[in-house]
């Protein structure tokens, strides 16, 4: 009986294993919108308080994560539109479907390329910078001393990296999309003799369909709130030694990586499943 | 801002970094209206008290009263009006790196808008002047010698002018001359009544010497004398 029972317990450990991984990805999500919740929920408390020192935060943190990400994006949305562009031209043009490139350019770039390679630079560029610098600020008693003064951190530290995410990768994403369907035409241009009244009309069509745009900001906006809240949730893990910092950051790009990458693909696959029904059933 | 009459502890324990308990079931008034030095053996809980003092710490057990209110149980907001009148002068650094001097003095202010922003300039400028910060006022923390980072911790301490200042360790790694002028600064407003209540944590003999008037010491981990 109990060496039945044992057997039982080791055919079911890959299932607890499981189990217990899940659940450990659950409680931590739970965790980063709980201070997503939390830094939202102090600047709504404070908004008598709620002065130019949090709005010069934000601003702040626009101009980290925005603007200065700003020339890797346009370097990156040219490479990636040009070259799908020119694979599209030269594939569609084969099978005679060339009516069908502004939608294949718009599919591809709008509802996924944009928002994960955006999501991708800002995990690379700013999540490590907002992971690092919360990370010395509690190592430095920068934190405490701030609610010493009475400054809630969650509304000055984590409000304004959340909302100046929530607005450079929206900005970013966007700049990326037109550089990528207007600066990869032009890159292009001289590879194919495509007229451009005809791809900027076929494009422009394409670009039309809202469902696209619903996908698009869906991603952009939980990407931005799960990169800056699970940056910030690591930096504020840190203690009381600068030797957690480097730790820290590496956990917060691991977790961002994977759980951006997951969200992306599981977002797609959801949205197509419902939109094929939908169309199924029409 | 509340008017602070009162401080005490009930029932309360107090524990440190990792989990260790340094003040079990303590009952103890403060004195108040005194410069109260609070003396005790390295690692006997001295910056604890501080900071559970200034609401930073909370107790495990019992509760933190401040006029016979149990500050403990209240939330950020709630005791916010008690922290606006509680200034706190950290032993290790705690100025925020990415603002000068000038900018760390007028954070608080500024953050809770307790002045236009000529009033917060011209207060902000008498304390750095007071503090003999004005040749490094726009420079950044890590730009600093540390006994200007002291006195700057200081001045920031005193910027929302608080009725109780708890200051841990305020002379290290100042020269004679600062540790005078802090001393005299602090015998000044305390005579003027700016400050009512001042806690000091510090082993400056010369530095306390003529300054404290009260004295507390925190015992075997556990105890704390008047």
């Amino acid at each position: 009986m109990a060496s039945s029972r044992s057997n039982i317990a080791k055919c079911l450990y890959p299932v607890d294993l499981l189990g217990q991984t899940v659940m450990r990805h659950v409680y931590l999500l739970i965790e980063f919108f709980e201070l997503t919740f939390l830094s939202l929920r102090s600047v709504w408390y404070e908004r008598p308080n709620y002065s130019r020192s949090i709005l010069g935060e934000v601003l702040q943190q626009i101009y980290f994560i925005g603007w200065l990400g700003m020339p890797i994006i346009f370097a990156l949305s040219l490479v990636t539109g040009a070259a799908a562009i020119l694979q599209a031209v030269s594939q569609f043009n084969l099978v005679g479907g060339h009516e069908i490139i502004g939608q294949f350019l718009v599919l591809t770039i709008v509802r996924e390329v944009a928002p994960l390679l955006t999501a991708l630079i800002v995990i690379a560029r700013s999540a490590t910078a907002v992971a690092t610098e919360l990370g010395n600020m509690r190592a430095n008693g920068e934190i405490e001393a701030l609610q010493a003064m009475g400054i809630n951190p969650y509304s000055f530290v984590v409000y304004p990296r959340l909302v100046g995410g929530i607005i450079s990768v929206g900005a970013l994403s966007f700049y990326f999309v037109f550089f990528a369907l207007v600066g990869g035409y032009i890159i292009t241009a001289f590879a194919h003799e495509m007229d451009p009244r005809f791809y900027f009309a076929v494009v422009l069509e394409a670009l039309g369909e809202p469902e696209g745009w619903f996908l698009f900001i869906l991603k952009v906006i939980v990407n931005a709130v799960m990169i800056f809240s699970i940056a910030s949730y690591y930096g504020l893990q840190v203690r009381r030694s600068h030797h957690e910092v480097p730790v820290a950051t590496t956990k917060a790009v691991m977790r961002c990586l994977s759980y951006v990458v997951s969200f992306n693909i599981g977002a797609s696959v959801i949205f197509y499943l419902v939109l094929f029904s939908i169309r199924d059933a029409l | 801002m509340i008017d602070i009459n009162s401080l005490a502890f009930r029932a309360a324990s107090l524990q440190g970094g990792q989990g260790r308990t340094h003040f079990d079931n303590v009952d103890f008034e403060f004195p108040c209206n005194e410069i109260v030095l609070l003396d005790g053996d390295a690692g006997s809980g001295k910056s604890l008290l501080l900071k559970a003092m200034a609401g930073l710490v909370l107790p495990s057990a019992g509760g933190y009263f401040i006029n016979g209110v149990n500050v403990s149980q209240l939330s950020f907001a709630g005791f916010l009006p008690y922290r606006l009148n509680i200034g706190y002068g950290f032993e290790h650094g705690g100025l925020i790196s990415s603002k000068s001097v000038y900018e760390n003095l007028a954070l608080p202010l500024l953050y809770h808008q307790l002045g236009a922003e000529e009033e917060v300039a011209s207060k902000v400028a008498s304390l750095i002047e007071q503090f003999g910060l004005t040749a490094v006022k726009d420079l950044y923390p890590a730009e600093l010698s540390s006994s200007y980072k002291r006195l700057a911790v200081v001045a920031r301490s005193l910027v929302l002018d608080p009725q109780l200042l708890l200051l841990d360790h305020p002379t290290t790694g100042l020269g004679n001359a600062d540790r005078l002028l802090l001393a005299d600064l602090l015998k000044d407003k305390k005579s003027r009544g700016e400050l009512k209540h001042i806690f000091i944590v510090s082993r400056q003999e010369a530095f306390l010497d003529g300054l404290a008037t009260c004295r507390i010491e925190t015992n075997n981990h556990t105890v704390l004398k008047g």
